[in-house]
């Protein structure tokens, strides 16, 4: 099985230099994808919002060094400090994609509602043809509320703009000349090119575990992207999805299913996931990557060892 | 002194390759700057709107080979035809700055207000810190009604809202904790990480030769782009533009001010643009590069000893 890793874009990781240089290294090391995440801005708190995934991977926590890098909190939001650098993912993935030859680059997760589905088909379509068609947009409806404020979306609409704006990118990325009709976006005989070069286009995988996030996998996009999923829940979630996959007339055998998982994960874990209808993994690191040349090198070297093998085997 | 390059980003010259290509035979022959254009959809047809750059930079167009890669039409859109890949620039960019080392990379124009002004802080802040300051942002209002009926943006609000996002932009550029409260956009403490490079945030160059547009340079930009200013009329329009930005209480000697030309303009007509107050100059190459790299090489080569060299020296 193939597994990616999910490691830059915020504090230490964020400078253009350690991007370049540790998806390089993920590259050399076999790592299949490597995932950026997105928050537009931050704030010191958010009282109007919960944080859904409080509960990280369903795996145990790894433990963090105290002087690692990067600190992440343990309460409602996995960022400790808001002034802290947080890349935007759009720019991160096309920097990636030009240090980079092989890896697929994704987004874990793009918040959709926030960006304009026009601007944001032809960002991809732009991205994907000139990597030669390795990019994944993986999405979320998003759960800050200040953030949808900062940026004049309407909170309580996210979830029917999410579902608007997949359809409207599949429509700029397949029709020669575009025209849609929905409820927030439209236009008519629109020529959105570069195409992507993935036919189809960029395949679009979604974040979170909700019912409301699974319909949308199910009914209309390539793939799930789980994170609070525990093992011993997987089989029965990932046959749901798959039900409700076919009872939305498409097929459950095409949709690419990749579980972020911690390194502390066991290879028994791991085969359970692959027995439950995981397609492949994804590495969420722990904020305890060297910056410096050597010190990453080294560490990928032993993932190489410890995890890409192993996890090649499966 | 120093000339740029307008020559990617658009059909054959689209493509990543050619755009990694051409940045860095740009850099090798000493070009200054390398410029993207935007257009987010294009249209068969604009019945609505007045192109208004038919006139072109007020020289004589050069003339195009009937073997040209790219054939520009002389009507009311240089672009003949709406399927003609038009790369997103802000990605263009970002594959642009990740193929060199020095070259300032920048946009002419991109339609500010068809974006959002938050996510395109993030956007261009994160790529000013990877590139480590060598991002410019050219900007224009727009003129194709048609583009702003497509992403949902107010034609008749478009110079007020390009106003706003600029100050809305250099808010979260430069605030450690960012506050705005406009007619379009308003935010309150939120923090937006990475800052770019570049002290000040990045620098915003106005482009078109209206009154609106001399106005705007005058009171907020950094610098000004003018395309259609014929040169015996340079000296008086620049003169009218220095006293506008007096006038607004700012110093017109820290304008930048990039004048279009195309590659056939003499040195002579350079000078009088020097000495009528342009600071530096941006060739429009008219689509005859071609596309391999060994032909890109030696026409980069001859660039750099017929104009770089010599403009160099004025």
């Amino acid at each position: 099985m193939k597994v990616g890793i999910t490691c830059g874009g915020i504090g230490p990781y964020a400078s253009g230099d350690f991007l370049r240089r540790s998806a390089q290294a993920a590259e050399r090391a076999g790592f299949a994808h490597y995932w950026i995440p997105d928050h537009v801005v931050l704030f010191a708190s958010y009282p109007e919002s919960k944080y859904p995934y409080a509960k990280g991977s369903g795996q145990k926590l790894p433990d963090q060094d105290p002087d690692a890098p990067l600190q992440f909190g343990d309460d409602t939001f996995a960022l400790v400090d808001p002034a802290i650098a947080f890349a935007d993912p759009v720019v991160a993935m096309t920097w990636l994609a030009a240090a980079t030859t092989t890896i697929e680059i994704g987004s874990n997760v793009l918040v959709l509602p926030q960006r304009h589905p026009i601007i944001l088909a032809k960002q991809l379509a732009t991205l994907d043809a000139c990597c030669y068609g390795r990019t994944i947009l993986g999405v979320g409806a998003g759960w800050a509320k200040e953030d949808f404020d900062a940026i004049g979306v309407d909170f309580t609409k996210r979830g029917k703009i999410t579902n608007e704006m997949i359809r409207v990118l599949k429509t700029l990325w397949r029709a020669h000349a575009s025209s849609f009709e929905g409820e927030f976006f439209n236009f008519k005989e629109a020529f959105c090119y570069p195409k992507p070069a993935r036919a189809g286009g960029v395949p679009i995988l979604v974040g979170g575990e909700s019912k409301a996030a699974m319909q949308r996998v199910a009914q209309l996009c390539d793939g799930w992207l789980p994170y609070n999923l525990p093992v011993e829940n997987a089989a029965s979630v990932i046959s749901e999805l798959r039900e409700m996959t076919r009872a939305a007339g498409r097929n459950p055998e095409s949709l690419r299913i990749c579980k972020i998982v911690y390194e502390t994960a066991t290879l028994d874990d791991l085969k359970r996931y692959r027995d439950a209808g995981v397609t492949e993994f994804n590495l969420a690191t722990n904020g305890d990557i060297p910056i410096e040349d050597a010190g990453m090198e080294a560490k990928f070297r032993e993932w190489k060892e410890t995890l890409v093998a192993p996890i090649a085997a499966l | 002194m120093k000339i740029g390059i307008t020559c990617g980003g658009i059909g054959p010259y689209a493509s990543g390759a050619f755009i990694r290509a051409s940045a860095k035979a740009a850099e090798q022959a000493g070009f200054a700057h390398y410029w993207m254009p935007d257009h987010v959809v294009q249209f068969a047809a604009y019945p609505e709107s007045t192109y208004p750059y038919a006139e072109g930079s007020g020289q004589e167009l050069p003339e195009q080979s009937a073997e040209a890669p790219l054939q520009f039409g002389d009507d009311t859109y240089a672009n003949v035809d709406p399927r003609n890949p038009l790369i997103d620039p802000v990605m263009g960019m970002a594959w642009a700055a990740a193929a060199t080392s020095s070259l300032e990379v920048g946009t002419n124009v991109l339609i500010l207000p068809q974006r959002n002004p938050v996510v395109l802080a993030k956007e261009l802040a994160t790529l000013d810190s990877f590139s480590k300051g060598r991002i410019l942002l050219g900007v224009g209002v727009g003129w194709a009604k048609e583009e702003f009926v497509a992403t949902g943006a107010d034609f008749s609000v478009r110079g007020k809202r390009t106003d706003e996002a600029i100050a809305a932009m250099r808010a979260l550029w430069n605030q450690p904790v960012s506050s705005f409260a406009g007619a379009f956009d308003s935010f309150s403490n939120a923090y937006s990480y990475p800052k770019p490079c570049r002290k000040g945030g990045v620098p915003v160059l106005i482009g078109g030769e209206s009154k609106p547009a001399m106005r705007r340079v005058a009171r907020l930009g950094d610098g000004w782009l003018p395309y259609n200013l014929p040169v015996d009329r340079a000296a008086g329009v620049i003169a009218e533009l220095k006293a506008m930005t007096r006038d607004a209480g700012r110093d017109p000697a820290a304008l930048r001010i990039i004048k279009i030309v195309y590659s056939n303009a003499g040195l002579d007509e350079l000078r009088r643009y020097r000495d009528a107050g342009v600071t530096e100059f941006n060739m429009a190459s008219s689509g005859e590069l071609p596309t391999d790299e060994t032909g890109i090489e030696a026409k980069f080569g001859q660039w750099r000893d017929r104009i770089v060299g010599p403009v160099a020296e004025l």
